[in-house]
């Protein structure tokens, strides 16, 4: 198909930038002009879904280097705007325009972030109800004029949402999107990998996007270096188990472990590249205390430990 | 007036009558409280939007086969899993104009469409006048639309969608 006219072009964006404030006549001016032509029309199409989606996809936007002072200190995703989306499909999107012109625009975004260092464990109580159990070497960014959003940086933590169709809680993790849709559910983010597991209710996985409904006792993990998102199944009463300090593996490199032991036993632990591949299953029980659990970990896997002051490694015999 | 500008941008009367209906049920759900300043310009602005989410959810359901997610576990219980796949074609270029964008039109579009930030504000942060600020990003938005032009010249490849018929999908 060949481009519209750029006078038509044109005159599209210009019905795109006064659309927020027209009137009845020129609403009604507006209209004709879109019947004149099917050209009009498609400018006017083209135009207006790029804005919706420039709304809606901060990850298109590129991350601007040595961010421009004028900006806000922590600009990832702060949105005042939450879309509901009712589980993909058609029925989509009019909740979304409801909210657009409700919301009040009362005070701009005002992150803050909460920072727990390894083994140390942090509980946080938003004022609509909700509860956050952040684990330890984690990093959280909440917003004081938006209770409904939150930005999981690194680190793992458990989310128990209190449910308002109206406000869906969404939780952000790099480009990752998860909006609850009444729940319990834990995400964990490990470098370019983020997993999403759902203990009660269900949430939306990437809502303006591939928009995965996951319900009780659905896992994803989103690989965000090669692009992919595995499904699996969890047992409900695991998911969040790190808060008792047990770690499922169910053939999983078995390298993953050394990031739950410096969330929970805060320490650092190295694990030679021959075993950090190899895949593992089974629970392993972390009790915060460095001393116990290496050497445990180290004989499931049949390897030995060395412990030089501050490090902690297991190698193989 | 309403179904007039919904079948205007939507292409077809089925399709804006079935829109025109979804946005009767929100309408109803809506907490009464909410006094609104002008009701008529509201609902025309309530339309607009729904029918370019419309649009957008139509280019989902659309969507084709993308290498993007492998669905591991087939097994009998993952009924939920819509995997409705947005015209990426789209975003790329979206975000390919962006990424040619001269930084201070960036952040000027991504404060207006990301943040909601009202142009007053925009030309205050960035040491703008408020026409300035409303030229900017009219250039922005023009920009997006040429870059798509000259990326589309470049492929020869067909971008209809599937699914995509008789609406009035442009390019």
């Amino acid at each position: 198909m060949t481009a519209e006219p750029a006078h038509i072009v044109d005159r599209a964006i210009d019905w795109q930038m006064r659309q927020a404030d027209m009137d009845d006549q020129e609403w009604h001016a507006f209209v004709a002009w879109l019947e004149e032509d099917p050209a009009h029309a498609r400018a006017f199409d083209a135009v207006a879904l790029d804005m919706a989606l420039l709304a809606n996809h901060p990850e298109l936007y590129p991350a601007d280097p040595g961010v421009a002072p004028i900006e806000a200190p922590i600009v990832a995703s702060p949105r005042r705007r939450v879309w509901a989306w009712a589980g993909g499909g058609v029925a989509v999107a009019a909740a979304a325009c409801l909210t657009l012109v409700l919301v009040p625009a009362g005070g701009g975004p005002a992150p803050y972030a909460i920072e727990t260092k390894p083994g140390q464990r942090q509980d946080i109580a938003l004022n609509d109800g909700t509860r956050i159990e952040l684990n330890g070497a984690s990093r959280l960014l909440l917003d004081h004029n938006n209770p409904r959003i939150a930005t999981l940086d690194s680190g793992e933590a458990t989310f128990h949402v209190h449910h308002d169709a109206g406000a869906p809680f969404t939780v952000r993790s790099g480009a990752q999107v998860v909006q609850d849709v009444g729940t319990v559910f834990n995400v964990e983010r490990d470098g370019k990998r983020l997993d999403v597991q759902v203990a009660e209710g269900s949430v939306l996985l990437q809502p303006q996007r591939e928009a995965v409904a996951l319900r009780a006792g659905a896992a994803a993990t989103v690989h965000e270096d090669v692009g992919s998102i595995v499904l699996s199944k969890v047992d409900v009463a695991k998911v969040g188990a790190w808060r008792s300090g047990a770690i499922t593996f169910t053939g999983e490199p078995f390298g993953r472990v050394a990031s739950a032991v410096n969330r929970i036993d805060g320490v650092t632990l190295s694990i030679d590249a021959s075993l950090s591949q190899r895949p593992f299953s089974g629970m392993v029980r972390l009790t915060g205390t460095a001393a116990r659990d290496v050497p445990h970990l180290a004989a499931l896997v049949g390897a030995e430990w060395h412990h030089d002051g501050e490090r902690w490694s297991i190698s193989p015999n | 007036m309403l179904l007039r500008l919904l079948v205007a941008r939507l292409g077809n009367r089925a399709d804006a009558e079935d829109a025109l209906q979804d946005m009767w049920i929100k309408l109803d759900q809506l907490p009464t409280s909410q006094p609104v300043a002008q009701p008529a310009a509201y609902l025309y602005r309530m339309a607009s939007n729904h029918a370019s989410d419309r649009r957008i959810a139509a280019t989902r359901s659309g969507a084709r086969d993308t290498a993007w997610m492998e669905v591991q576990p087939a097994a009998d219980e993952q009924p939920t899993i819509e995997r409705a796949l947005l015209d990426r074609e789209r975003l790329t270029r979206l975000e390919g104009a962006l990424a040619a964008m001269p930084e201070r039109m960036r952040t000027a579009l991504r404060l207006y469409r990301l943040e909601d930030v009202p142009q007053k504000e925009i030309a205050a942060r960035l040491g703008m006048t408020l026409s300035g600020v409303e030229k900017l990003l009219r250039r922005a938005v023009k920009e997006i639309q040429a870059y798509k032009i000259a990326s589309e010249a470049d492929s020869e490849a067909p971008h209809r969608l599937p699914g995509e018929g008789e609406s009035n999908r442009d390019r």
